[in-house]
């Protein structure tokens, strides 16, 4: 896991700039536009499908904040009280978004740690936009952890400290996490687990969750080196979990070999997810932040 | 192979180091993978073999092994060198006796080595009618320069305390025989005058003589006489007072005809003649200097016994630096160089060294000043074939003493110079008699005016005919230990030229890529 490091020496930066670099944070900036924008463009029956109760329902106003969208102001009401006030409905209000992150150990190399903490980030930013209210937080050694409660979108930047500052280490234990998550969401709450799957644990472990009302998805973070490997030969790998070392014979049939259980396994958990209403949505630590933007909007509830 | 700095090969057990450092740096660490889980199931493979030829390693192995030699400074002998086998050979009249032995020796020596070996044969000289050079001369030259055997071939008895790297090679004959004149010189005897002769026998038996007297117009033959084998007999002879020149001679045998082969005759005949010594002084002398001189010269020879004369003398005294270089015109040139004041350079007190030459017997500069005119330290008087023979050594330089040049003698500092000046000290009066014994030869006793030539030490005389064995000069070269070539073929220069060009190549290589574990291509993450 690398950490933030100021030049020259000092203390390390509260946002690592490797981890969250200039590009990412504008994204970051334009999420709430985005999300109000892809929200508004989607047809209000479809959109109501989607949601508890099946429909949109006006719940009353609230204060204008910036970057909300001008065509919810409500001019009357600004005209008579001369405030600038915003219709609120029930798929907004209140809103919470649950953004749980595995924290082990494996999530770390070969770009894994980037990419899972971007994705943290804007699931963060996804639930904030629009007056909605998010949680951070980690999956380590069997046990959920609270990092942040979150409430308006100035609070962003204490997700990206919080990311900075997190330590990739040990397991995940989803076998024993997923049960105490179960405790911790609400009903009817939007449920974001980010995690890269590579665990001995029965998929079915996810039924913890079913029954919850949950909706949202599983980001399975898949490496490349790991579930589609190249061909070169002799090589020792070490497992950075466990510090196990094997020396295998990567031929072209064993990479074939390794792909076919990686795809078996990610398989059998996107069922398991589905069985709980639960979407999978694979990214890799290459997949470019806008797309991830893009498809997280458009296909979690 | 040898080397200059053996210790510097402590550098080569580095190479072993540089190739676990090699092999470690090389060795590929294990690929860190977020997980074992979908390669648990396959089978562990074996290591890949290691590279037979690792260039770079081979390349940085011989750049440090040829630096490392260089450093040591190999030698590289080509077989076995030649060995220097030095022979000193005795001179002085005594050789003469033993010409044929002297020869025989040499040729033994010379067959008893090899033939890449090499016999340096060194001949110490002495006055043909001269006695031996003294043994700690043979032995000076003998440990003297580079040699594998060093060896002295003499007739006398090798001297006590004989060095254990020098061989005494001992020639003569027992049969040897000889007669000789011993002592003689002039004395007065009832007022008149006559000379007193010892003769010595270095024979078997009784050997029958006759001194005889051999003047200008006169010749006595003394009494028939005889010896003994080993002993001394001695007579005296009157000498006609107006005699001015006349020869002692020995006539061996008792005139029966019987043969009787004397083996050395420079000590059968000894020359007497009433001359004055006759000296000229250069108008470049100042008197002081004359006076000097004289007073040194009659010390040793009486008033009557020097002559000064204008031109055609014995010795002729000059104090002009011109001519220290320039030939003498008489027997003997003697150079002084008078100082000036203020001008003058200050001898240290130092250790003497001295050359073996009766010019400089006896001679010491202790407690004396030695002051030097320019003129007596110039390149022109001390270069070219000035042959220092008495010098003071300093500490940062050498202080020239006495010298020769052809037949001129210098003697360098002003004798008259300083608080104790070589005037004041022994070393000028002594000086001033071994140049007058050079010069005019020996005083013939106490009468002034008369001088004696010829006359050889009575160990001249006695001829190798103790019991000690003549040396066998073949087995005394015997078991000398076979030399290493000298110099041989120095390699440290050609081993630091390659050790610098395999690391130069081992820079010039392109780096071995190494094995990522990264696609190229990242598949599309998609369902």
């Amino acid at each position: 896991m690398r950490r933030a490091r100021p030049k020259g020496g000092g203390a390390p930066p509260a946002v690592d700039p490797h981890l969250f670099p200039p590009a990412f944070l504008r994204l970051l900036a334009v999420v709430p536009r985005a999300v109000e924008r892809l929200r508004a463009s989607a047809a209000e029956g479809r959109r109501a499908t989607l949601g508890e109760g099946g429909r949109f329902l006006f719940r009353g106003h609230r204060p204008y904040r910036p970057g909300d969208d001008l065509r919810r102001v409500d001019w009357k009401v600004a005209a008579r009280l001369g405030r600038t006030l915003i219709r609120q409905y029930d798929a907004e209000r209140d809103a919470l978004t649950e953004v749980w992150l595995d924290a082990s150990a494996s999530m770390g190399p070969l770009g894994g740690r980037v990419k899972a903490t971007r994705v943290a980030a804007l699931g963060c930013a996804i639930g904030l936009a629009g007056g909605g209210r998010a949680r951070l937080g980690i999956l380590s050694e069997g046990r959920p952890s609270d990092l942040l409660d979150l409430d308006r979108t100035g609070s962003l930047r204490q997700v990206l400290e919080a990311l900075t500052r997190l330590e990739l280490r040990g397991r995940a234990d989803l076998a024993e996490a997923l049960p105490r998550l179960v405790k911790r969401v609400p009903r009817g709450a939007r449920f974001l687990l980010i995690s890269d799957l590579l665990s001995r644990a029965d998929p079915g472990c996810l039924h913890a969750l079913a029954g919850r009302g949950l909706r949202g998805a599983v980001l399975h973070l898949r490496v490349p080196e790991v579930t589609a490997p190249e061909p070169r030969g002799s090589v020792a790998i070490r497992d950075v979990e466990t510090g196990e070392t094997k020396r295998v014979a990567l031929d072209v049939a064993a990479a074939g070999r390794i792909a076919d259980r990686a795809k078996a396994h990610a398989d059998r958990w996107a069922h398991r997810a589905a069985a709980v209403g639960l979407r999978t949505l694979p990214f890799a630590p290459t997949t470019p932040d806008e797309s991830l933007l893009r498809r997280l909007v458009e296909e979690i509830p | 192979m040898t080397f200059e700095v053996a210790g510097a090969l402590v550098g080569l057990l580095a190479l072993p180091l540089l190739v676990f450092l090699h092999r470690r740096r090389r060795r590929v660490p294990p690929f860190d993978v977020p997980s074992l889980l979908f390669v648990a199931d396959e089978l562990e493979s074996h290591p890949p073999r290691r590279r037979l030829l690792d260039v770079d390693l081979l390349l940085a192995l011989l750049g440090a092994a040829a630096l490392g030699l260089a450093a040591a400074g190999p030698r590289l002998a080509l077989g076995e060198g030649s060995r220097t086998f030095r022979v000193v050979v005795s001179g002085g009249a005594p050789a003469a006796a033993f010409t044929a032995e002297r020869g025989r020796a040499l040729a033994a020596l010379r067959g008893a080595v090899g033939g890449a070996d090499r016999v340096e044969v060194v001949e110490v000289p002495a006055r043909e009618d001269g006695p031996r050079p003294s043994s700690t001369t043979l032995l000076d030259v003998a440990l003297a320069g580079e040699a594998s055997w060093r060896g002295v071939v003499s007739d006398a008895l090798a001297p006590p305390g004989l060095p254990a790297a020098v061989h005494w090679i001992r020639i003569g004959r027992k049969d040897v025989q000889n007669l000789g004149i011993v002592r003689a010189s002039l004395i007065r005897r009832d007022g008149a005058l006559a000379v007193f002769a010892m003769v010595q026998a270095s024979a078997s038996g009784t050997v029958p003589f006759q001194l005889v007297l051999d003047g200008e117009r006169t010749r006595r033959v003394g009494r028939l006489q005889r010896v003994e084998g080993g002993g001394v007999v001695t007579a005296i002879l009157p000498v006609g007072e107006r005699w001015r020149r006349f020869h002692l001679a020995l006539a061996v045998g008792d005139g029966s005809g019987e043969a009787w082969r004397d083996a050395l005759a420079a000590d059968d005949r000894v020359l007497f003649e009433r001359r004055p010594l006759t000296v000229a002084f250069a108008p470049s002398l100042p008197p002081p200097y004359a006076r000097a001189l004289l007073d040194a010269l009659e010390a040793a020879l009486g008033v009557g016994g020097i002559l000064v004369v204008e031109e055609g003398a014995d010795l002729e005294v000059s104090a002009d630096p011109q001519e220290a270089a320039a030939p003498s015109r008489a027997g003997r040139g003697l150079q002084l160089f008078p100082s000036a004041d203020g001008d003058v350079a200050f001898a240290e007190e130092a250790p003497d060294v001295a050359l073996e030459d009766g010019l400089v017997a006896d001679l010491s500069t202790r407690g004396c000043d030695l002051l030097y005119a320019p003129a007596a330290l110039a390149r022109d008087t001390l270069g070219g074939a000035t042959r220092v023979l008495l010098w003071r050594r300093g500490r940062t330089k050498s202080w020239p003493v006495v010298a020769r040049r052809d037949r001129r003698i210098l003697f360098l500092p002003d004798p008259l110079a300083g608080a104790a000046s070589p005037a004041e000290t022994p070393l000028w009066p002594l000086f001033v008699d071994n140049l007058r014994r050079e010069v005019a030869g020996e005083v013939a006793g106490d009468e002034p005016g008369w001088r004696r030539r010829g006359l050889l030490d009575p160990a001249s005389t006695d001829l190798g005919r103790d019991p000690a064995e003549v040396g066998d000069a073949a087995r005394a070269v015997e078991g000398v230990a076979p030399a290493e070539a000298e110099g041989g073929t120095r390699l440290r220069m050609p081993l630091a030229l390659l050790g610098l060009l395999a690391l130069l190549l081992l820079w010039a290589r392109r780096p071995v890529p190494s094995t990522s574990w990264r696609v190229t291509k990242a598949p599309s993450p998609e369902p």
